[in-house]
């Protein structure tokens, strides 16, 4: 045991100073080994406790409680695998082979698998006598009691069972052992559940079939002595075996409770212009007082073609020139695409260089099928932290926005955006996120209906505009808090080999930018083709005045 | 299939070799025994350890087919406890199989003359029942187990 041992004597005891008395003090948390697991759990499992898997056939019970054997058994521990009636050990044994975490090197050795179907025929209190005294032998400090179930159909009496848990997990307990059974039961039903009561942790595991894809669940049903994370969280079955994916916002609450509110999640970065993130186009810089802020999260609109991958690029290979670790998460365009793309323009070189090793761009290309919200989270803040990443583009947030919406419904992605926001926040990177708007007739566009535009700090603004019969692409900022920003039009060309170039005001053909702010002004503030906001003179808003458009306004700080 | 020795119909009962079999798996212990009968041979079950080493000095098989992993006392540990009573006693030990569905290495280390690696085909352990005792019964001499 490795828990802190304590000797003391109570004053006034007569017999104080006779008698040492020996008291453990706190359980150790043993790690399960399982990904993610130990963060959900609130730390891992406290040894001598008795936890039950609880699930339906195929959620992955058997699988994830062999894997936290297995784990306990690299750690160096001793584990006892006992089956009832839910599977031969050498058929089991054959199923676990195909996983990563499988040592065959253990079995018979730290990892011993044994059939206790034999003892139950001479009743359940037998046989948890049995258990206990096979656990005793095998210096087991954890026991795996595979197919609850079949223990319990061995007596009809829930008592029977419940005391034999009772019984198993007590005497285990003041050996030190730590006790896992799976059982077959729905999560919440307590008339199939009578042995809950006995339980320290109840894991549940949820297996439906949605949408012709199967989903795997998982949620701390009970904990006693840890906080675990609340919710359900990913669960899938890979090569390696189980793997958890916590509820992001579960883990990011957790994480912003427990940080420091003067270092971490605290303000903003100082204003100055050499805190800005740049996108190393200096009349769009411009527009942004210098640049972004700093650990903001801003977000690329526009409809299809107007450039928000390229320029997504752009500031993503600004960054790796910058000296700041960069990741890009990418949903339709694989490396090769990518670098396709880039070779159009002066940018493929940087582009391949900066994807080599070393180079500082870290590429997550994640094909839009059948996305798990969570598991994708849990794989971009591992590779964040991996990289040590001050920049981040996701090309597009509607694909992450598809992912949780097809898993847990439309009312979550708010929830989840905000999430990821403060999460991005927590580790200082400045996020830049592409988002399609579709079509748009005039000035339909309303940003309280874009949840992504909502939560985010920033949105920039891309469109493409047809005027006097040509066509043109124009940037604007809509949105920058935290920053004095310029409302005017840009004017900006995507061209073979200079990319994306974003004009001063003075460079476009004199009259245009008034005249596309004028053609939409009808449902649109004119504050966008003249002003700009965030200092104590505000903009006035009104019918936007050409002539104005012409002159650059920087009155905002 | 494991032909049928004609000249094995005359012999009684108790002359047959008797298999002893260790498994803690019901159902895999019982096929195995079912097997064995069918071979022409007797069998007797245990289902753990201590079981084993019990029936193993009362009965005297001619043939010990065990698992690795058995409550109490597991393969390596019957094995063991066998070749030390043949040492003791000058009596030879029976010949030993060894079954695993996992870790050869450990099995091979136990001391068995043969290790069966689970799930292994039923041609197979007719050919280790024939090896190490012998032609079998006819059909019609498969006693009924002794358990």
């Amino acid at each position: 045991m490795s828990g802190k041992q304590k000797a003391g004597s109570h004053k006034g005891d007569k017999h104080a100073g006779r008698s040492q008395v020996i008291a453990e003090t706190a359980l150790p948390l043993d790690p399960t080994g399982v990904p993610s697991l130990d963060l959900v759990l609130g730390g891992g499992l406290l040894r001598g406790s008795l936890t039950i898997l609880v699930g339906p056939p195929g959620c992955g019970k058997t699988t994830l409680a062999c894997q936290l054997a297995f784990a306990a058994a690299r750690a160096g521990r001793r584990v006892l695998i006992l089956t009832a009636f839910s599977e031969p050990t050498s058929k089991l044994l054959a199923h676990l082979s195909v996983y990563s975490f499988f040592d065959p090197d253990l079995i018979g050795g730290p990892v011993r698998m044994l059939s206790v179907g034999q003892f139950l025929a001479h009743g359940l209190g037998a046989a948890a006598g049995e258990v206990v005294a096979l656990a005793r032998e095998g210096d087991a400090s954890l026991v795996v009691l595979d197919g609850f179930s079949g223990v319990r159909a061995a007596d009809p009496d829930p008592i029977a069972a419940r005391q034999f848990l009772f019984d198993v997990g007590t005497a285990l307990s003041l050996q030190g052992a730590t006790t896992i059974i799976t059982t077959e039961a729905e999560v919440r039903d307590p008339a199939a559940f009578p042995e809950a009561t006995t339980a320290d942790t109840i894991l549940g595991l949820y297996f439906s079939v949605q949408d012709e894809r199967q989903r795997r669940r998982l949620e701390v049903v009970k904990a006693r002595g840890t906080g675990p994370l609340s919710g359900l969280h990913g669960l899938a079955i890979s090569s390696a075996g189980i793997v958890i994916s916590p509820r992001l916002e579960a883990r990011v609450m957790r994480a912003d409770s427990e940080s420091d509110p003067t270092s971490a999640s605290g303000p903003a970065e100082p204003r100055d212009a050499a805190g800005r993130v740049t996108f190393a186009l200096p009349a769009l810089d411009a527009l942004l007082d210098g640049g972004l802020t700093r650990a903001t999260t801003t977000v690329l609109l526009g409809s299809g073609g107007t450039g928000k991958t390229l320029l997504a690029l752009q500031f993503a290979l600004a960054g790796v020139r910058a000296g700041e670790p960069v990741v890009f998460l990418g949903f339709h365009e694989d490396q090769r695409q990518l670098q396709l793309k880039a070779d159009t323009f002066d940018l493929g070189p940087e582009l391949r260089a900066a994807l080599a090793p070393g180079g500082g761009l870290t590429l997550l290309h994640r094909p839009p099928i059948e996305l798990e919200a969570d598991a994708l989270a849990d794989s971009l803040l591992a590779s964040l932290d991996r990289t040590g990443a001050r920049r981040l583009v996701v090309d597009s947030i509607a694909e992450v926005e598809r992912a949780v919406s097809e898993g847990s419904g439309p009312r979550r992605v708010q929830n989840y955006l905000s999430a990821l926001v403060v999460a991005l926040r927590a580790r200082r990177i400045t996020a830049v996120l592409t988002r399609e708007t579709g079509p748009l007739a005039g000035m339909e566009l309303r940003l309280e209906t874009d949840l992504s535009s909502a939560v985010a700090e920033n949105v920039l603004w891309l469109q493409g505009v047809i005027y006097r019969e040509r066509f043109y692409r124009v940037l604007s900022v809509l949105k920058m808090r935290f920053s004095p920003h310029d409302l005017t039009l840009r004017e900006f060309t995507i061209g073979a080999p200079a990319g994306i170039e974003v004009r001063a005001q003075r460079e476009s053909e004199r009259g245009v930018l008034a005249g596309i702010a004028s053609q939409q002004s009808d449902t649109w503030p004119s504050t966008f083709a003249t002003s700009t906001i965030g200092g104590p003179a505000r903009a006035r808003r009104g019918r936007s005045r050409p002539a104005r458009a012409e002159q650059p306004s920087r009155d905002g700080t | 299939m494991i032909p049928r020795a004609v000249d094995m119909a005359a012999r009684p009962l108790a002359d047959l070799p008797l298999v002893l079999i260790v498994e803690d798996e019901e159902p895999l212990a019982e096929m195995v025994a079912v097997i064995v009968r069918e071979a022409g041979y007797r069998s007797v079950v245990a289902r753990h350890g201590r079981e084993a080493l019990k029936l193993a000095r009362a009965e005297r098989p001619a043939l010990l087919l065990t698992d690795l992993m058995l409550p109490h006392l597991d393969g390596t540990e019957i094995i063991a406890a066998l070749r030390a009573d043949a040492a003791t006693s000058g009596v030879p030990a029976p010949p030993m199989v060894l079954m695993t569905a996992a870790n050869l290495g450990q099995a091979r280390a136990a001391g068995a003359e043969v290790v069966l690696r689970k799930p292994f085909r039923l041609e197979d352990l007719e050919a280790l029942l024939r090896r190490f005792l012998g032609p079998p019964a006819p059909d019609s001499a498969a006693p009924a187990s002794d358990e």
